[in-house]
């Protein structure tokens, strides 16, 4: 019952964000290329590491694609729900409307956290992904299901992680203002 | 007497935008900590030996990767997003009324944020040296002052470039994304990460003719005593702000004639 009203309202999230965000269409082709531009610069930076030598740390260059892999899908989730939200957090507390939040029979966490999207990261989870695919195929890394579960549960804790180092800043926002 | 009333004018935005910028104390501290990533990227090269293969020593290198980060704390431009919000909150018409091109504002603004972080550079450099203190150097005056005026050129540029985008605000309202999108070549070919020495031989080849590797390496190359051509750089860069400069008159022009305040 309850998680259900949870789901309907995020629905409504999603719908309203991503409504909003759609009027800017030409802002979100923007960033579109931009994550694509990004991610082609941290190769080169990558290939400029490695152009004249074989290893850095024990790690070949196929290997640290994986890092990048991650770290774009990482980034990418980091664009997508936790950047907007944590802007509007801040802007909450200055205008001092975040007692209308407060006030909500709904968890202020869960509203204030969720509540806004950025459908431009979602490329940047994509191209994440197809990096990781990639590297995959060049490492030549058998795909076990037992990996496959590992790699999973590491990937969603990092994102645990991630969610409450951002949304900690909350914290150390009260604090201060 | 014009040129008084001029000087009082930047006198007084100055002053104004300083005791604004002092009180953001604290975030100017932390902004300036966040810069730090040339640090980083300079222990990947020691620490993997990467640099023998570019000719550069560890000591040039670290100079270089500090000189580095002065450049770019005294280079950082926000103008889009500043003059962003202030189109978006209708507060650009108030601006437009007033004997002064409000970018002058943004220029004091951001002359007087620099002045803020300057002390918080030197801690930062004054750590680092405490860290490496073999790279220790006194670069001759003659050197200094020029960094300083490519630094500032440098600067100038991105302000360019900068205001640019920010005039697209008339047109699209959000221009910040078109900032961010720019922000990506000048992150990696600016010399901020690796030096532009070290980029592989096809992208050497005609990265000299963009502005980039005139916004930070540069003046870095120029401070920390590492190879470069310094009338070769200083020209390209005062070219560039002369390109600049008529596009942003044209824009600005172009952009004030076609705005209209809300309810107008």
């Amino acid at each position: 019952m309850n998680l259900r009203k949870y789901l309907k309202v995020y629905k409504k999230f999603l719908h309203t964000s991503l409504a909003s965000e759609l009027e800017y269409k030409a802002n979100i082709l923007v960033d579109l290329i931009t994550a694509i531009l990004s991610l082609i610069g941290s190769i080169f930076l990558l290939s400029i590491f490695f152009q004249n030598n074989g290893y850095i740390g024990g790690w070949k260059f196929e290997q640290a694609l994986i890092i990048q892999g991650i770290y774009t899908i990482l980034n990418g989730i980091t664009n997508t729900w936790f950047n907007p939200n944590l802007t509007e957090i801040v802007k909450h507390i200055r205008e001092g409307t975040l007692d209308f939040v407060l006030l909500k029979p709904i968890d202020s966490q869960f509203f204030i956290s969720l509540k806004k999207i950025n459908p431009s990261g979602f490329l940047e989870i994509m191209l994440g992904f197809f990096l990781l695919l990639f590297c995959i195929r060049i490492n030549q890394i058998n795909l076990s299901l037992s990996f496959l579960a590992l790699s999973l549960i590491t990937i969603i804790c990092s994102i645990c992680i991630l969610y409450s180092l951002w949304f900690f800043y909350i914290y150390y926002h009260y604090l201060v203002c | 007497m014009i040129f008084n009333l001029i000087n009082r004018k930047i006198f007084t935005l100055l002053k104004v935008q300083y005791s604004n910028m002092l009180e953001y104390r604290v975030e100017i501290a932390l902004w300036a900590i966040s810069g730090i990533i040339p640090f980083f990227m300079l222990n990947i090269w020691t620490n993997n030996n990467l640099n023998e293969s570019i000719n550069i020593s560890d000591v040039m290198l670290s100079r270089y990767f500090l000189c580095a980060f002065f450049v770019r704390q005294f280079s950082v431009v926000w103008v889009v997003f500043s003059f962003e919000e202030d189109s978006l909150m209708g507060k650009v018409s108030p601006y437009l009324i007033q004997p002064l091109n409000p970018f002058f504002r943004y220029f004091a603004q951001h002359l007087a944020e620099q002045i803020t972080r300057f002390p918080f550079a030197l801690i930062i450099a004054f750590f680092f040296f405490i860290f490496n203190p073999e790279s220790i150097w006194i670069p001759n005056l003659s050197i200094l002052l020029l960094s300083i005026v490519s630094t500032f050129l440098s600067f100038l540029i991105q302000f360019l470039i900068q205001s640019i985008v920010a005039c697209l605000c008339f047109w699209t309202e959000k221009a910040s994304s078109i900032e961010r999108l720019l922000f990506i070549p000048t992150l990696f070919l600016s010399g901020l990460l690796a030096p532009v020495v070290s980029f592989p031989s096809y992208v050497k080849s005609w990265i000299y003719l963009t502005p980039f590797p005139y916004l930070i390496d540069f003046p870095a190359n120029l401070l920390s005593g590492n190879k470069t051509n310094i009338s070769a750089g200083l020209s390209m860069q005062i070219l560039w702000i002369f390109l600049l400069f008529p596009l942003f008159k044209k824009i600005w022009s172009e952009g004030t004639k076609k705005y209209t305040a809300m309810g107008s």
